[in-house]
Protein backbone atom coordinates (compact mmCIF):
# COMPACT_ATOMS: atom_id res chain seq x y z
CA UNK A 1 0.00 0.00 0.00
CA UNK A 2 1.18 3.49 -0.72
CA UNK A 3 -1.00 5.23 1.80
CA UNK A 4 1.84 7.23 3.30
CA UNK A 5 3.45 8.18 0.04
CA UNK A 6 2.08 11.70 0.01
CA UNK A 7 3.18 12.53 3.54
CA UNK A 8 6.54 14.10 4.09
CA UNK A 9 7.91 11.88 6.88
CA UNK A 10 10.24 14.61 8.09
CA UNK A 11 7.41 16.91 9.01
CA UNK A 12 4.62 14.45 9.82
CA UNK A 13 5.51 11.14 11.32
CA UNK A 14 2.33 9.12 10.94
CA UNK A 15 1.49 7.21 14.02
CA UNK A 16 -0.95 4.34 13.99
CA UNK A 17 -1.41 4.94 17.71
CA UNK A 18 -3.59 7.88 16.72
CA UNK A 19 -7.20 7.32 15.78
CA UNK A 20 -7.52 10.90 14.58
CA UNK A 21 -4.86 13.43 13.65
CA UNK A 22 -5.85 16.91 12.56
CA UNK A 23 -3.46 19.77 11.95
CA UNK A 24 -4.58 23.22 10.96
CA UNK A 25 -7.84 21.92 9.55
CA UNK A 26 -10.48 24.41 8.46
CA UNK A 27 -13.95 23.81 7.03
CA UNK A 28 -16.48 26.20 5.59
CA UNK A 29 -20.03 26.35 4.28
CA UNK A 30 -20.16 28.58 1.19
CA UNK A 31 -17.24 30.67 2.41
CA UNK A 32 -18.35 30.97 6.04
CA UNK A 33 -15.92 29.17 8.33
CA UNK A 34 -17.48 26.60 10.63
CA UNK A 35 -14.14 25.28 11.92
CA UNK A 36 -10.75 26.91 11.80
CA UNK A 37 -7.22 25.95 12.90
CA UNK A 38 -8.29 22.65 14.35
CA UNK A 39 -5.36 20.80 15.88
CA UNK A 40 -6.30 17.53 17.46
CA UNK A 41 -4.75 14.16 18.16
CA UNK A 42 -6.93 11.42 19.58
CA UNK A 43 -5.21 8.23 20.64
CA UNK A 44 -6.53 4.81 19.74
CA UNK A 45 -8.61 3.27 22.52
CA UNK A 46 -10.05 6.49 23.89
CA UNK A 47 -13.67 7.02 24.79
CA UNK A 48 -13.76 10.59 23.54
CA UNK A 49 -16.51 13.07 24.27
CA UNK A 50 -16.83 16.14 22.06
CA UNK A 51 -18.63 18.95 23.80
CA UNK A 52 -19.37 22.53 22.90
CA UNK A 53 -22.23 24.97 22.33
CA UNK A 54 -24.71 24.71 19.47
CA UNK A 55 -23.20 25.71 16.16
CA UNK A 56 -19.71 25.08 17.50
CA UNK A 57 -18.82 22.84 14.58
CA UNK A 58 -19.07 19.47 16.33
CA UNK A 59 -21.18 17.88 13.59
CA UNK A 60 -18.95 19.50 11.00
CA UNK A 61 -15.92 17.78 12.54
CA UNK A 62 -17.67 14.41 12.27
CA UNK A 63 -18.58 15.17 8.65
CA UNK A 64 -14.90 15.76 7.93
CA UNK A 65 -14.00 12.42 9.49
CA UNK A 66 -16.61 10.52 7.43
CA UNK A 67 -15.50 12.24 4.24
CA UNK A 68 -18.97 13.75 3.69
CA UNK A 69 -17.30 17.12 3.77
CA UNK A 70 -13.89 17.99 2.46
CA UNK A 71 -11.70 20.27 4.56
CA UNK A 72 -10.83 23.69 3.19
CA UNK A 73 -7.23 23.10 4.17
CA UNK A 74 -5.12 21.20 6.65
CA UNK A 75 -3.88 17.72 7.36
CA UNK A 76 -6.32 15.03 8.39
CA UNK A 77 -5.71 11.33 9.08
CA UNK A 78 -7.90 8.60 10.49
CA UNK A 79 -6.11 5.52 11.87
CA UNK A 80 -3.01 6.81 10.11
CA UNK A 81 -4.79 6.76 6.75
CA UNK A 82 -6.02 9.56 4.51
CA UNK A 83 -9.79 9.87 4.77
CA UNK A 84 -10.45 8.21 1.41
CA UNK A 85 -8.39 5.15 2.42
CA UNK A 86 -9.97 4.97 5.85
CA UNK A 87 -13.42 4.97 4.27
CA UNK A 88 -12.54 2.16 1.90
CA UNK A 89 -11.14 0.18 4.84
CA UNK A 90 -14.48 0.55 6.66
CA UNK A 91 -12.58 2.14 9.53
CA UNK A 92 -15.21 4.73 10.40
CA UNK A 93 -18.79 4.10 11.46
CA UNK A 94 -21.26 6.89 11.94
CA UNK A 95 -24.43 7.24 14.01
CA UNK A 96 -26.37 10.23 12.65
CA UNK A 97 -28.15 12.96 14.51
CA UNK A 98 -31.90 12.39 14.79
CA UNK A 99 -32.66 15.26 12.42
CA UNK A 100 -30.39 13.91 9.68
CA UNK A 101 -32.72 11.02 8.82
CA UNK A 102 -36.02 10.93 6.93
CA UNK A 103 -38.02 8.69 9.26
CA UNK A 104 -40.71 8.08 6.62
CA UNK A 105 -38.18 6.28 4.44
CA UNK A 106 -39.50 2.83 3.42
CA UNK A 107 -36.87 0.69 5.10
CA UNK A 108 -37.04 -1.85 7.89
CA UNK A 109 -34.85 -2.07 10.99
CA UNK A 110 -33.18 -5.20 9.65
CA UNK A 111 -32.30 -3.55 6.35
CA UNK A 112 -30.79 -0.54 8.11
CA UNK A 113 -28.56 -2.77 10.25
CA UNK A 114 -27.61 -4.86 7.23
CA UNK A 115 -26.47 -1.68 5.47
CA UNK A 116 -23.60 -1.63 7.94
CA UNK A 117 -22.23 -4.58 5.95
CA UNK A 118 -22.46 -2.93 2.51
CA UNK A 119 -18.94 -1.56 2.76
CA UNK A 120 -17.56 -5.04 3.39
CA UNK A 121 -19.66 -6.72 0.72
CA UNK A 122 -18.51 -4.10 -1.77
CA UNK A 123 -14.87 -5.09 -1.47
CA UNK A 124 -15.22 -8.86 -1.47
CA UNK A 125 -14.67 -10.95 -4.58
CA UNK A 126 -17.38 -12.56 -6.66
CA UNK A 127 -20.48 -11.35 -8.40
CA UNK A 128 -22.62 -10.85 -5.31
CA UNK A 129 -21.21 -7.44 -4.51
CA UNK A 130 -22.96 -6.02 -7.58
CA UNK A 131 -26.36 -7.35 -6.56
CA UNK A 132 -29.02 -5.85 -4.24
CA UNK A 133 -28.74 -6.62 -0.50
CA UNK A 134 -31.24 -9.47 -0.83
CA UNK A 135 -28.31 -11.45 -2.25
CA UNK A 136 -25.80 -10.42 0.40
CA UNK A 137 -23.86 -13.34 1.85
CA UNK A 138 -24.91 -15.43 4.83
CA UNK A 139 -21.92 -14.28 6.90
CA UNK A 140 -22.98 -10.64 6.58
CA UNK A 141 -26.50 -11.51 7.69
CA UNK A 142 -25.17 -13.30 10.74
CA UNK A 143 -23.03 -10.37 11.80
CA UNK A 144 -25.98 -8.01 11.37
CA UNK A 145 -28.15 -10.41 13.37
CA UNK A 146 -25.62 -10.45 16.24
CA UNK A 147 -25.50 -6.65 16.23
CA UNK A 148 -29.29 -6.54 16.52
CA UNK A 149 -29.15 -8.98 19.42
CA UNK A 150 -26.54 -6.85 21.17
CA UNK A 151 -28.82 -3.82 20.87
CA UNK A 152 -31.88 -5.93 21.83
CA UNK A 153 -33.83 -5.02 18.72
CA UNK A 154 -34.30 -8.48 17.14
CA UNK A 155 -38.02 -8.26 17.88
CA UNK A 156 -38.23 -5.04 15.90
CA UNK A 157 -36.39 -6.43 12.87
CA UNK A 158 -39.32 -6.16 10.45
CA UNK A 159 -40.64 -2.82 11.72
CA UNK A 160 -40.40 0.23 9.48
CA UNK A 161 -37.74 2.55 10.79
CA UNK A 162 -40.25 5.33 11.49
CA UNK A 163 -42.35 3.17 13.83
CA UNK A 164 -39.86 3.22 16.72
CA UNK A 165 -39.26 5.29 19.84
CA UNK A 166 -36.32 7.69 20.01
CA UNK A 167 -34.21 5.26 22.02
CA UNK A 168 -35.00 2.34 19.71
CA UNK A 169 -34.03 4.41 16.67
CA UNK A 170 -30.64 5.18 18.18
CA UNK A 171 -30.11 1.51 18.98
CA UNK A 172 -30.83 0.60 15.37
CA UNK A 173 -28.12 2.92 14.14
CA UNK A 174 -25.73 1.74 16.81
CA UNK A 175 -26.42 -1.83 15.67
CA UNK A 176 -25.60 -0.76 12.13
CA UNK A 177 -22.28 0.64 13.35
CA UNK A 178 -21.49 -2.53 15.32
CA UNK A 179 -22.26 -4.60 12.24
CA UNK A 180 -19.77 -2.53 10.32
CA UNK A 181 -16.96 -3.67 12.68
CA UNK A 182 -15.18 -0.33 12.44
CA UNK A 183 -12.10 0.94 14.25
CA UNK A 184 -13.65 4.26 15.13
CA UNK A 185 -17.23 4.95 15.99
CA UNK A 186 -18.53 8.47 15.48
CA UNK A 187 -21.78 9.34 17.22
CA UNK A 188 -23.64 12.63 16.89
CA UNK A 189 -25.69 13.23 20.03
CA UNK A 190 -26.62 9.55 20.49
CA UNK A 191 -28.22 10.20 23.86
CA UNK A 192 -30.54 13.06 22.92
CA UNK A 193 -34.18 12.10 23.45
CA UNK A 194 -33.25 8.57 24.53
CA UNK A 195 -34.93 6.62 27.34
CA UNK A 196 -32.92 5.31 30.30
CA UNK A 197 -32.92 1.69 29.18
CA UNK A 198 -31.67 2.51 25.68
CA UNK A 199 -29.04 4.83 27.13
CA UNK A 200 -27.80 2.01 29.35
CA UNK A 201 -27.58 -0.46 26.44
CA UNK A 202 -25.84 2.06 24.19
CA UNK A 203 -23.24 3.16 26.74
CA UNK A 204 -22.52 -0.40 27.81
CA UNK A 205 -21.68 -1.41 24.25
CA UNK A 206 -19.65 1.70 23.61
CA UNK A 207 -17.58 0.86 26.70
CA UNK A 208 -17.12 -2.70 25.45
CA UNK A 209 -16.08 -1.38 22.07
CA UNK A 210 -13.41 0.77 23.73
CA UNK A 211 -12.34 -2.09 25.99
CA UNK A 212 -11.72 -4.10 22.82
CA UNK A 213 -9.13 -1.51 21.84
CA UNK A 214 -11.24 0.63 19.49
CA UNK A 215 -12.05 4.32 19.62
CA UNK A 216 -15.31 6.14 20.32
CA UNK A 217 -15.86 9.77 19.42
CA UNK A 218 -19.18 10.96 20.75
CA UNK A 219 -20.76 14.40 20.46
CA UNK A 220 -22.95 15.04 23.48
CA UNK A 221 -24.43 17.71 25.70
CA UNK A 222 -24.83 15.34 28.62
CA UNK A 223 -22.00 16.28 30.98
CA UNK A 224 -22.77 13.76 33.76
CA UNK A 225 -22.49 10.95 31.21
CA UNK A 226 -19.23 12.40 29.98
CA UNK A 227 -17.91 12.27 33.54
CA UNK A 228 -19.05 8.66 33.94
CA UNK A 229 -18.01 7.18 30.63
CA UNK A 230 -15.49 9.27 28.73
CA UNK A 231 -11.75 9.18 29.38
CA UNK A 232 -10.96 12.06 27.01
CA UNK A 233 -12.79 15.31 26.41
CA UNK A 234 -12.51 17.71 23.49
CA UNK A 235 -14.10 21.10 23.93
CA UNK A 236 -14.98 22.77 20.63
CA UNK A 237 -16.16 26.24 19.76
CA UNK A 238 -15.23 27.08 16.18
CA UNK A 239 -11.88 25.49 16.91
CA UNK A 240 -10.50 23.17 19.58
CA UNK A 241 -10.71 25.21 22.77
CA UNK A 242 -9.47 22.53 25.14
CA UNK A 243 -8.46 18.88 25.28
CA UNK A 244 -7.87 16.71 28.32
CA UNK A 245 -9.04 14.24 30.89
CA UNK A 246 -12.63 14.68 32.09
CA UNK A 247 -11.36 15.85 35.48
CA UNK A 248 -9.51 18.80 34.05
CA UNK A 249 -11.99 19.60 31.29
CA UNK A 250 -15.23 19.50 33.23
CA UNK A 251 -14.23 22.23 35.65
CA UNK A 252 -16.31 25.41 35.59
CA UNK A 253 -13.34 27.44 34.36
CA UNK A 254 -12.60 25.12 31.42
CA UNK A 255 -16.26 24.96 30.41
CA UNK A 256 -16.50 28.72 30.68
CA UNK A 257 -13.83 29.02 28.01
CA UNK A 258 -15.85 26.97 25.55
CA UNK A 259 -19.43 27.84 26.29
CA UNK A 260 -19.23 31.54 27.03
CA UNK A 261 -17.12 32.91 24.28
CA UNK A 262 -20.21 34.81 23.25
CA UNK A 263 -21.32 34.30 19.67
CA UNK A 264 -18.82 32.02 18.05
CA UNK A 265 -16.61 34.02 15.67
CA UNK A 266 -13.75 32.02 14.21
CA UNK A 267 -11.52 34.60 12.54
CA UNK B 1 -31.35 3.18 -40.65
CA UNK B 2 -27.90 4.37 -39.67
CA UNK B 3 -24.55 4.48 -41.35
CA UNK B 4 -22.69 3.40 -38.21
CA UNK B 5 -22.32 -0.35 -38.45
CA UNK B 6 -22.27 -1.34 -34.76
CA UNK B 7 -25.31 0.82 -34.13
CA UNK B 8 -27.08 -0.64 -37.13
CA UNK B 9 -26.32 -4.13 -35.84
CA UNK B 10 -27.64 -3.26 -32.41
CA UNK B 11 -30.78 -1.79 -33.92
CA UNK B 12 -31.37 -4.92 -35.99
CA UNK B 13 -30.93 -7.11 -32.94
CA UNK B 14 -33.25 -4.85 -30.95
CA UNK B 15 -35.80 -4.96 -33.73
CA UNK B 16 -35.82 -8.74 -33.64
CA UNK B 17 -36.37 -8.73 -29.88
CA UNK B 18 -39.04 -6.04 -30.13
CA UNK B 19 -40.85 -8.09 -32.78
CA UNK B 20 -40.92 -11.11 -30.48
CA UNK B 21 -42.20 -8.94 -27.63
CA UNK B 22 -44.87 -7.46 -29.88
CA UNK B 23 -46.00 -10.93 -30.93
CA UNK B 24 -46.10 -12.06 -27.32
CA UNK B 25 -48.06 -9.01 -26.30
CA UNK B 26 -50.54 -9.47 -29.17
CA UNK B 27 -50.99 -13.06 -28.04
CA UNK B 28 -51.78 -11.95 -24.47
CA UNK B 29 -54.06 -9.13 -25.54
CA UNK B 30 -56.16 -11.56 -27.56
CA UNK B 31 -57.33 -13.10 -24.27
CA UNK B 32 -58.73 -9.78 -23.01
CA UNK B 33 -62.48 -9.07 -23.35
CA UNK B 34 -63.48 -8.68 -26.99
CA UNK B 35 -63.86 -4.86 -27.18
CA UNK B 36 -60.40 -4.33 -25.64
CA UNK B 37 -58.80 -7.01 -27.78
CA UNK B 38 -60.34 -5.41 -30.84
CA UNK B 39 -58.73 -2.04 -30.06
CA UNK B 40 -55.32 -3.69 -29.95
CA UNK B 41 -55.72 -5.55 -33.23
CA UNK B 42 -53.94 -2.73 -35.04
CA UNK B 43 -50.19 -3.05 -35.31
CA UNK B 44 -49.68 0.60 -34.27
CA UNK B 45 -51.76 0.01 -31.13
CA UNK B 46 -49.66 -2.98 -30.09
CA UNK B 47 -46.50 -0.97 -30.70
CA UNK B 48 -47.91 1.88 -28.63
CA UNK B 49 -48.86 -0.54 -25.89
CA UNK B 50 -45.40 -2.08 -25.68
CA UNK B 51 -43.77 1.36 -25.60
CA UNK B 52 -46.16 2.56 -22.92
CA UNK B 53 -45.63 -0.56 -20.80
CA UNK B 54 -41.83 -0.15 -20.90
CA UNK B 55 -42.11 3.53 -20.08
CA UNK B 56 -44.61 2.88 -17.28
CA UNK B 57 -42.37 0.27 -15.67
CA UNK B 58 -39.15 2.29 -15.87
CA UNK B 59 -40.77 5.54 -14.75
CA UNK B 60 -42.44 3.66 -11.92
CA UNK B 61 -39.15 2.32 -10.57
CA UNK B 62 -37.34 5.63 -10.90
CA UNK B 63 -40.22 7.60 -9.43
CA UNK B 64 -39.50 5.92 -6.09
CA UNK B 65 -36.19 7.75 -5.93
CA UNK B 66 -37.76 10.99 -7.12
CA UNK B 67 -40.35 10.83 -4.35
CA UNK B 68 -37.91 9.75 -1.62
CA UNK B 69 -35.25 12.28 -2.57
CA UNK B 70 -37.87 15.04 -3.07
CA UNK B 71 -36.67 15.56 -6.59
CA UNK B 72 -40.08 16.34 -8.11
CA UNK B 73 -38.96 19.78 -9.24
CA UNK B 74 -35.70 18.36 -10.58
CA UNK B 75 -37.65 15.87 -12.69
CA UNK B 76 -39.75 18.70 -14.06
CA UNK B 77 -36.61 20.71 -14.76
CA UNK B 78 -34.85 17.94 -16.67
CA UNK B 79 -37.94 17.05 -18.66
CA UNK B 80 -38.31 20.61 -19.92
CA UNK B 81 -34.59 20.91 -20.55
CA UNK B 82 -34.57 18.12 -23.13
CA UNK B 83 -36.43 20.31 -25.61
CA UNK B 84 -33.46 22.19 -27.14
CA UNK B 85 -31.61 18.89 -27.50
CA UNK B 86 -34.54 17.42 -29.38
CA UNK B 87 -34.66 20.47 -31.64
CA UNK B 88 -30.93 20.46 -32.37
CA UNK B 89 -30.91 16.71 -32.99
CA UNK B 90 -33.73 17.29 -35.49
CA UNK B 91 -31.64 19.96 -37.22
CA UNK B 92 -28.57 17.73 -37.42
CA UNK B 93 -30.49 14.62 -38.36
CA UNK B 94 -29.40 12.78 -35.20
CA UNK B 95 -31.63 10.40 -33.28
CA UNK B 96 -33.88 12.57 -31.15
CA UNK B 97 -33.14 10.63 -27.98
CA UNK B 98 -29.43 11.38 -28.12
CA UNK B 99 -29.96 15.12 -28.39
CA UNK B 100 -32.51 14.97 -25.59
CA UNK B 101 -30.14 13.06 -23.33
CA UNK B 102 -27.29 15.48 -23.92
CA UNK B 103 -29.27 18.65 -23.22
CA UNK B 104 -31.13 17.10 -20.26
CA UNK B 105 -27.89 15.82 -18.80
CA UNK B 106 -26.09 19.14 -19.29
CA UNK B 107 -28.91 20.95 -17.53
CA UNK B 108 -28.86 18.48 -14.63
CA UNK B 109 -25.11 19.00 -14.25
CA UNK B 110 -25.56 22.77 -14.59
CA UNK B 111 -28.10 22.80 -11.77
CA UNK B 112 -25.71 20.89 -9.53
CA UNK B 113 -22.91 23.28 -10.47
CA UNK B 114 -24.88 26.44 -9.69
CA UNK B 115 -26.06 24.97 -6.44
CA UNK B 116 -22.59 24.00 -5.26
CA UNK B 117 -20.73 27.08 -6.43
CA UNK B 118 -23.08 29.99 -5.85
CA UNK B 119 -25.44 31.07 -3.10
CA UNK B 120 -28.48 30.49 -5.33
CA UNK B 121 -30.82 27.97 -3.70
CA UNK B 122 -31.60 24.66 -5.35
CA UNK B 123 -35.16 25.48 -6.45
CA UNK B 124 -34.14 28.76 -8.01
CA UNK B 125 -31.19 27.09 -9.75
CA UNK B 126 -33.61 24.60 -11.27
CA UNK B 127 -36.09 27.29 -12.23
CA UNK B 128 -33.40 29.30 -13.98
CA UNK B 129 -31.83 26.42 -15.86
CA UNK B 130 -34.97 24.71 -17.05
CA UNK B 131 -36.88 27.76 -18.17
CA UNK B 132 -33.81 28.98 -20.05
CA UNK B 133 -33.32 25.60 -21.74
CA UNK B 134 -37.03 25.30 -22.52
CA UNK B 135 -37.07 28.81 -23.99
CA UNK B 136 -34.09 27.94 -26.18
CA UNK B 137 -35.93 24.84 -27.36
CA UNK B 138 -39.07 26.80 -28.20
CA UNK B 139 -37.06 29.40 -30.10
CA UNK B 140 -35.25 26.79 -32.20
CA UNK B 141 -38.36 24.77 -32.89
CA UNK B 142 -40.39 27.83 -33.86
CA UNK B 143 -37.83 28.38 -36.59
CA UNK B 144 -37.42 24.88 -37.95
CA UNK B 145 -40.46 22.74 -37.49
CA UNK B 146 -44.14 22.63 -38.07
CA UNK B 147 -46.40 23.10 -35.11
CA UNK B 148 -47.57 19.46 -35.21
CA UNK B 149 -43.98 18.44 -34.62
CA UNK B 150 -43.80 20.73 -31.60
CA UNK B 151 -47.09 19.34 -30.33
CA UNK B 152 -45.74 15.80 -30.57
CA UNK B 153 -42.69 16.65 -28.54
CA UNK B 154 -44.65 18.57 -25.94
CA UNK B 155 -47.54 16.16 -25.54
CA UNK B 156 -46.22 12.87 -26.82
CA UNK B 157 -47.27 10.82 -29.81
CA UNK B 158 -47.39 7.26 -28.63
CA UNK B 159 -49.78 6.14 -31.38
CA UNK B 160 -47.23 7.22 -33.98
CA UNK B 161 -44.26 5.40 -32.41
CA UNK B 162 -42.01 3.96 -35.09
CA UNK B 163 -40.13 0.68 -34.82
CA UNK B 164 -36.80 2.45 -34.35
CA UNK B 165 -38.16 4.58 -31.51
CA UNK B 166 -39.62 1.47 -29.90
CA UNK B 167 -36.23 -0.24 -30.09
CA UNK B 168 -34.42 2.73 -28.57
CA UNK B 169 -37.03 2.88 -25.82
CA UNK B 170 -36.53 -0.81 -25.17
CA UNK B 171 -32.77 -0.46 -24.92
CA UNK B 172 -32.79 2.60 -22.67
CA UNK B 173 -35.46 1.01 -20.49
CA UNK B 174 -33.40 -2.16 -20.04
CA UNK B 175 -30.28 -0.08 -19.36
CA UNK B 176 -32.08 2.02 -16.73
CA UNK B 177 -33.43 -1.06 -14.92
CA UNK B 178 -30.02 -2.78 -14.98
CA UNK B 179 -28.40 0.33 -13.50
CA UNK B 180 -31.00 0.41 -10.72
CA UNK B 181 -30.30 -3.26 -10.02
CA UNK B 182 -26.50 -2.99 -9.94
CA UNK B 183 -26.40 0.28 -7.99
CA UNK B 184 -29.28 -0.59 -5.70
CA UNK B 185 -27.16 -0.38 -2.55
CA UNK B 186 -25.61 2.91 -3.61
CA UNK B 187 -28.92 4.56 -4.46
CA UNK B 188 -30.55 3.19 -1.31
CA UNK B 189 -27.89 4.60 1.00
CA UNK B 190 -27.56 7.81 -0.96
CA UNK B 191 -31.26 8.53 -0.60
CA UNK B 192 -31.55 7.24 2.97
CA UNK B 193 -28.34 8.23 4.78
CA UNK B 194 -25.68 9.80 2.54
CA UNK B 195 -23.28 10.30 5.45
CA UNK B 196 -23.17 6.57 6.08
CA UNK B 197 -22.75 5.97 2.35
CA UNK B 198 -19.77 8.29 2.39
CA UNK B 199 -18.33 6.78 5.59
CA UNK B 200 -18.18 3.31 4.05
CA UNK B 201 -16.37 4.57 1.00
CA UNK B 202 -19.14 5.19 -1.53
CA UNK B 203 -18.60 8.19 -3.77
CA UNK B 204 -21.71 10.18 -2.99
CA UNK B 205 -21.08 12.93 -5.49
CA UNK B 206 -20.70 10.41 -8.31
CA UNK B 207 -23.88 8.68 -7.11
CA UNK B 208 -25.66 12.04 -7.07
CA UNK B 209 -24.82 12.85 -10.66
CA UNK B 210 -25.31 9.24 -11.71
CA UNK B 211 -28.85 9.27 -10.34
CA UNK B 212 -29.51 12.57 -12.11
CA UNK B 213 -28.32 11.13 -15.42
CA UNK B 214 -30.38 8.00 -14.85
CA UNK B 215 -33.38 10.23 -14.33
CA UNK B 216 -32.56 12.02 -17.56
CA UNK B 217 -32.34 8.70 -19.38
CA UNK B 218 -35.77 7.75 -18.07
CA UNK B 219 -37.30 11.05 -19.06
CA UNK B 220 -35.82 10.81 -22.53
CA UNK B 221 -37.20 7.29 -22.83
CA UNK B 222 -40.69 8.51 -21.96
CA UNK B 223 -40.70 11.47 -24.28
CA UNK B 224 -42.59 9.82 -27.14
CA UNK B 225 -45.23 8.40 -24.85
CA UNK B 226 -46.36 11.18 -22.58
CA UNK B 227 -44.40 14.16 -23.85
CA UNK B 228 -42.17 16.73 -22.22
CA UNK B 229 -44.85 18.40 -20.14
CA UNK B 230 -46.50 15.37 -18.59
CA UNK B 231 -43.52 13.05 -18.12
CA UNK B 232 -42.86 14.42 -14.66
CA UNK B 233 -46.29 13.14 -13.61
CA UNK B 234 -45.12 9.60 -14.42
CA UNK B 235 -42.04 10.26 -12.28
CA UNK B 236 -44.03 11.35 -9.24
CA UNK B 237 -47.48 9.77 -9.15
CA UNK B 238 -46.52 6.05 -9.26
CA UNK B 239 -43.90 6.46 -6.52
CA UNK B 240 -46.20 8.58 -4.38
CA UNK B 241 -49.00 6.02 -4.83
CA UNK B 242 -46.71 3.15 -3.83
CA UNK B 243 -45.37 5.03 -0.81
CA UNK B 244 -48.91 5.10 0.58
CA UNK B 245 -49.10 1.32 0.55
CA UNK B 246 -45.79 -0.11 1.80
CA UNK B 247 -42.82 0.33 4.11
CA UNK B 248 -40.20 -1.45 2.04
CA UNK B 249 -38.33 -0.04 -0.91
CA UNK B 250 -38.33 -3.20 -3.10
CA UNK B 251 -42.10 -3.57 -2.62
CA UNK B 252 -42.52 0.12 -3.28
CA UNK B 253 -40.65 -0.26 -6.56
CA UNK B 254 -42.82 -3.19 -7.62
CA UNK B 255 -46.08 -1.43 -6.78
CA UNK B 256 -44.85 1.73 -8.41
CA UNK B 257 -43.87 -0.08 -11.61
CA UNK B 258 -47.29 -1.78 -11.50
CA UNK B 259 -49.03 1.57 -11.24
CA UNK B 260 -46.94 2.85 -14.15
CA UNK B 261 -47.76 -0.14 -16.35
CA UNK B 262 -51.44 -0.16 -15.39
CA UNK B 263 -51.92 3.53 -16.09
CA UNK B 264 -50.06 3.23 -19.39
CA UNK B 265 -52.22 0.31 -20.50
CA UNK B 266 -55.57 1.58 -19.28
CA UNK B 267 -54.80 5.14 -20.35
CA UNK B 268 -53.83 4.05 -23.83
CA UNK B 269 -56.98 2.01 -24.29
CA UNK B 270 -59.25 4.73 -22.94
CA UNK B 271 -57.66 7.40 -25.07
CA UNK B 272 -58.20 5.19 -28.12
CA UNK B 273 -61.85 4.62 -27.29
CA UNK B 274 -62.58 8.24 -26.44
CA UNK B 275 -60.31 9.61 -29.17
CA UNK B 276 -58.43 11.90 -26.80
CA UNK B 277 -54.71 12.60 -26.15
CA UNK B 278 -52.98 9.42 -24.91
CA UNK B 279 -50.36 11.18 -22.79
CA UNK B 280 -52.99 13.12 -20.90
CA UNK B 281 -55.19 10.06 -20.45
CA UNK B 282 -52.30 7.97 -19.09
CA UNK B 283 -51.54 10.60 -16.47
CA UNK B 284 -55.22 10.90 -15.54
CA UNK B 285 -55.43 7.14 -14.96
CA UNK B 286 -52.28 7.32 -12.81
CA UNK B 287 -53.90 10.09 -10.81
CA UNK B 288 -57.07 8.05 -10.36
CA UNK B 289 -54.97 5.15 -9.04
CA UNK B 290 -53.27 7.55 -6.65
CA UNK B 291 -56.62 8.74 -5.29
CA UNK B 292 -57.78 5.13 -4.90
CA UNK B 293 -54.60 4.22 -3.03
CA UNK B 294 -54.95 7.29 -0.82
CA UNK B 295 -58.48 6.25 0.12
CA UNK B 296 -57.61 2.59 0.66
CA UNK B 297 -54.19 3.01 2.32
CA UNK B 298 -53.68 1.69 5.88
CA UNK B 299 -53.98 5.24 7.22
CA UNK B 300 -56.56 6.30 4.60
CA UNK B 301 -60.13 7.25 5.48
CA UNK B 302 -61.77 3.95 4.43
CA UNK B 303 -59.71 1.67 6.64
CA UNK B 304 -59.70 4.22 9.46
CA UNK B 305 -63.46 4.33 9.56
CA UNK B 306 -63.62 0.52 9.29
CA UNK B 307 -61.28 0.24 12.27
CA UNK B 308 -63.37 2.75 14.18
CA UNK B 309 -66.52 0.83 13.43
CA UNK B 310 -64.95 -2.46 14.52
CA UNK B 311 -63.83 -0.80 17.76
CA UNK B 312 -67.28 0.69 18.33
CA UNK B 313 -68.78 -2.72 17.66
CA UNK B 314 -66.58 -4.26 20.37
CA UNK B 315 -67.57 -1.59 22.85
CA UNK B 316 -71.28 -1.94 22.08
CA UNK B 317 -70.97 -5.67 22.46
CA UNK B 318 -69.41 -5.20 25.88
CA UNK B 319 -72.10 -2.76 26.94
CA UNK B 320 -74.80 -5.21 25.97
CA UNK B 321 -73.37 -7.90 28.23
N1 LIG C 1 -25.34 22.61 5.63
C1 LIG C 1 -24.92 23.78 6.16
N2 LIG C 1 -24.94 24.91 5.40
C2 LIG C 1 -24.51 26.09 5.91
N3 LIG C 1 -24.05 26.25 7.15
C3 LIG C 1 -24.02 25.18 7.95
C4 LIG C 1 -24.44 23.89 7.51
N4 LIG C 1 -24.28 23.01 8.51
C5 LIG C 1 -23.78 23.72 9.54
N5 LIG C 1 -23.61 25.02 9.21
C6 LIG C 1 -23.06 26.07 10.09
O1 LIG C 1 -21.79 25.65 10.54
C7 LIG C 1 -21.64 25.92 11.91
C8 LIG C 1 -21.33 24.64 12.67
O2 LIG C 1 -22.44 23.76 12.59
P1 LIG C 1 -22.47 22.33 13.23
O3 LIG C 1 -21.20 21.63 12.94
O4 LIG C 1 -23.73 21.66 12.80
O5 LIG C 1 -22.57 22.69 14.79
P2 LIG C 1 -22.87 21.75 16.05
O6 LIG C 1 -23.06 20.36 15.58
O7 LIG C 1 -21.70 21.93 16.93
O8 LIG C 1 -24.11 22.29 16.69
C9 LIG C 1 -22.93 26.58 12.37
O9 LIG C 1 -22.70 27.99 12.40
C10 LIG C 1 -23.92 26.22 11.32
O10 LIG C 1 -24.85 27.27 11.14
MG1 LIG D 1 -24.69 19.07 15.61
Amino acid sequence: MTTTACINPATRPTSVAHAVEAHNVAADYAGILALDQVNLDIQVGRFTAIIGPNGAGKSTLLKLLTGTKRPLCGYLRVCGLPIAEARKANAVAYVPQETAIDWDYPITVQDVVLSGRYGHSRIEGGFRRFLPPAFIGHRHREIAQRAMQAMQIEDLAQRPIGALSGGQKKRVFLARSLAQEPRIMLLDEPLAGVDRRSEGIILEHLKRFVAAGQTVIMVTHDLPTVRDCADWVVLISGTVVGVGEPDEMLTPEALERGYHRGERTPA
Amino acid sequence: MSTYLPIAGLMDFGTTIAEYLLRGLAFLVAYLPAPVAKAFEYQFMIRALLTAVIVGAVCGVLSCYVVLKRWALLGDAISHAVLPGVAIAYLLGWPMLIGAFISGGLTALGIGFIQQNTRIKEDSAMGIMFTAAFALGIVIISRIATSTHLMHILFGNVLGVSMSVLVTTLYSGILALLLVLFFYKQFLLYTFDPTHASAIGMRTRAIHYGLMLLLTLTIVTSLETVGVILVVAMLIIPGATASLLTHRLPTMMLISAGVGVASATIGLYTSFRLDVASGGMIVLVAFALFVLAGLAAPVGPIRQSLRRRVRAGHRNGKNAE
